[in-house]
């Protein structure tokens, strides 16, 4: 199920390079972005202190932290139509690929071109999707559920356009993913209650790719 | 624009890279207490009939039942007539797991010391003897506690619940939770039906019990030994031999003139023909598991589950204990999680846990065949009473039953326990 559904993902990128060829289908004319990028942060280790040698109680306390660069890849296809001259609508999904867990964006996009020195030259773009990251791609796992949640990713760039119609993009971003780790706890555990990790990732993100 | 723009300064401003991961994680943890012996000795008070909170070893004796709450006293309980049992008292006694009455004495263990009580009136139940220090640890419900004889103070824990927040490392390096728990682990002591087989009137405690009495003397397993008591002198109990068993010591069942003592790694079978000094007769080995055990016509029934105390598949072995030396299994028997068990007259009956209560024919051991399962209700454990009677605990309350059919089971009475 989970393959067929990144593979339908990717499929998408492609059958839309064909479907961009038939211009007039639509009353606004199609634009598809589809972008690689990396998404970079940091994350905080913190070092506890437990006091207790064989369990978490007394509580620990913290000791010190370590601060570790991470990268991630991220590969997403913008869709939409151009109902402005300047501002492009639509909905935009791919894939994150965070450390733990495996996410598809399904979130809202609106692209405007804010600057421009002629019709010919490379143009200033801003973006901003606004939507959900969803764990479905995520593998299943005993131990843990994964829950996405909201995401927020506004971008500053460039178009650069090519002869033919189609554009290059260089996009610079911030990319917020709330998500939502809980363990599983086993029926027989009479320790554990329960146990909830709530994740804000917050990466810098640069992408490329092209628009047509 | 001016004022957009210094919004979106601030937001830049504040926004970072780095990561913000909060774990929030709710558990139970064990937590020290400590004991003194002036505590010990005034802590048994008489008070009137209270709620069941958390039952955990059941006794009959006359006409009573003593239900007992694990550590903090004992419930009495009038049963005179078990469709209606009306709760006479509550008996507080600091660190009580387990009971035995003979001869409106009970005996009971309070963390170190064996105290006698007189229950002949049990609104107003009397301290009539007491063997300080004959108990040095124990360990119940997954909680140890220890007597440290220099300091002459007991060390004891209960569980708390804690939630707290640690920020954690997004998953980076995944440090994965659940790691070691605190507390040692073993399954939660729940008995089973045996009859106290004395001439003089002493009660019917439970296989998982640890302990029982046997003529004169009363049988106390820890959890390495086995401590003989002479109770003849019902004032003055006095401490007659200690016989090493080894480790995991969990319940003693009295069958003619032999003890069967269930440890979590075997059977022991003991001759008890001279009560004061029993003797080692045989082992009957089995993989590590909880395991209470009954007896009846020469075949021991012996229940195996996973839990605290082991992982062993879950089921019922039926053994061949003619030649008590040389103990066989007959036929094992695939189970869902059984916990206490009792027969009487070929009337098994299993306590499957959560799964339920199962009554079989046990006429045949090696075709046993199953008459009811009652489902929807918690049973850690039972006692047959009589031919007609069965007594059965669970997490929701005590229920009493008439199994004169063992295919349809009455249920006579429930004491509510309450949540």
């Amino acid at each position: 199920m989970k393959k067929i559904l990144i593979l339908g993902i990717i499929g998408s990128f492609v059958f839309n390079t064909s479907f961009g060829q038939k211009e007039k289908l639509f009353k606004y004319p199609f634009v598809n972005q589809t972008e690689f990028g990396v998404l970079f942060g940091r994350v905080k280790n913190t070092n506890y202190y437990y006091p207790g040698y064989s369990s978490y109680w007394p509580s620990p306390t913290q000791n010190g932290f370590s601060i570790q660069n991470v990268a991630s890849l991220s590969l997403q296809t913008f869709n939409g139509f151009q109902v402005r001259k300047k501002t492009t609508v639509g909905l935009t999904t791919g894939l994150d690929l965070y450390s733990s867990s495996l996410l598809v964006p399904v979130a809202l996009g609106v692209r405007h071109v804010f600057y421009e020195k002629n019709q010919q030259g490379a143009k200033l773009q801003a973006g901003l999707d606004a939507g959900v990251g969803s764990a479905i791609a995520n593998a299943a796992n005993s131990f843990e559920t994964v829950k996405g949640g909201v995401l927020l990713n506004p971008t500053v760039g460039f178009k650069f356009p090519t002869k033919n119609g189609s554009s290059w993009l260089i996009n610079f971003g911030y990319k917020y993913q709330y998500m939502e780790i809980s363990q599983i706890i086993q029926p027989t555990d009479i320790y554990n209650i329960s146990s909830t990790e709530t994740r804000n990732l917050k990466r810098f993100q640069v992408k490329l790719g092209f628009e047509f | 624009m001016k004022r957009i723009l210094f919004f979106l300064t601030v937001a830049i401003a504040n926004w970072s890279c780095i990561d913000e991961c909060n774990q929030t994680r709710t558990y139970r943890t064990t937590v020290p207490f400590q004991i003194g012996q002036e505590q010990l000795k005034n802590g048994i008070t008489n008070e009137g009939p209270q709620d069941l909170v958390k039952p955990s070893k059941i006794y009959a004796y006359e006409n009573y039942l003593i239900i007992s709450e694990t550590k903090k006293g004992l419930h009495i309980i009038d049963n005179t007539s078990p469709s209606s049992p009306v709760k006479v008292s509550f008996l507080k006694i600091p660190g009580v797991i387990d009971m035995a009455v003979r001869d409106n004495i009970l005996y009971a263990d309070s963390y170190t010391d064996l105290v006698a009580l007189d229950i002949s009136n049990p609104k107003a139940i009397k301290e009539v003897g007491r063997l300080k220090n004959m108990f040095n640890h124990g360990l119940i419900d997954g909680i140890s506690w220890y007597y440290d004889p220099y300091s002459k103070i007991i060390t004891d824990y209960e569980f708390k619940t804690v939630t707290e927040t640690v920020s954690t490392n997004c998953g980076q390096n995944s440090n994965v939770w659940p790691v070691f728990r605190g507390g040692i682990a073993e399954d939660l002591a729940f008995n089973s039906g045996t009859k106290g087989q004395t001439s003089s009137s002493s009660g019917t405690g439970g296989s998982m019990a640890r302990f029982t009495i046997y003529e004169d003397y009363l049988y106390a397993a820890t959890q390495s030994d086995l401590l003989v008591f002479n109770i003849k002198n019902e004032q003055k109990p006095d401490s007659i031999s200690k016989v090493n068993l080894g480790w995991g010591i969990e319940t003693i069942f009295p069958y003619k003139d032999k003890l069967f003592i269930g440890s979590n790694t075997g059977m022991h079978i003991f001759d008890n023909s001279s009560p004061a000094s029993p003797k080692r007769l045989s082992i009957f080995q089995h993989a590590r598991a909880c395991d209470p055990v009954v007896v009846e016509n020469d075949k021991a029934y012996v229940t195996l589950r996973q839990g605290w105390c082991g992982a062993a598949p879950n089921q019922l072995d039926v053994v061949d204990v003619k030649n008590l030396s040389a103990p066989f299994l007959i036929k094992s028997y695939q189970m869902e999680n059984p916990h206490g068990l009792s027969i009487m007259n070929n009337k098994l009956t299993v306590c499957e846990g959560k799964f339920g209560l199962k009554s079989f024919d046990a006429k045949e051991a090696t075709d046993l065949k199953l008459q009811q399962h009652i489902k929807n209700i918690h049973a850690f454990d039972v006692i047959q009473l009589d031919d007609k009677h069965l007594l059965m605990v669970g997490e929701d309350g005590l229920y009493q039953y008439d199994n004169t059919d063992p295919k349809n089971l009455k249920l006579l009475s429930k004491i509510e326990v309450k949540k």
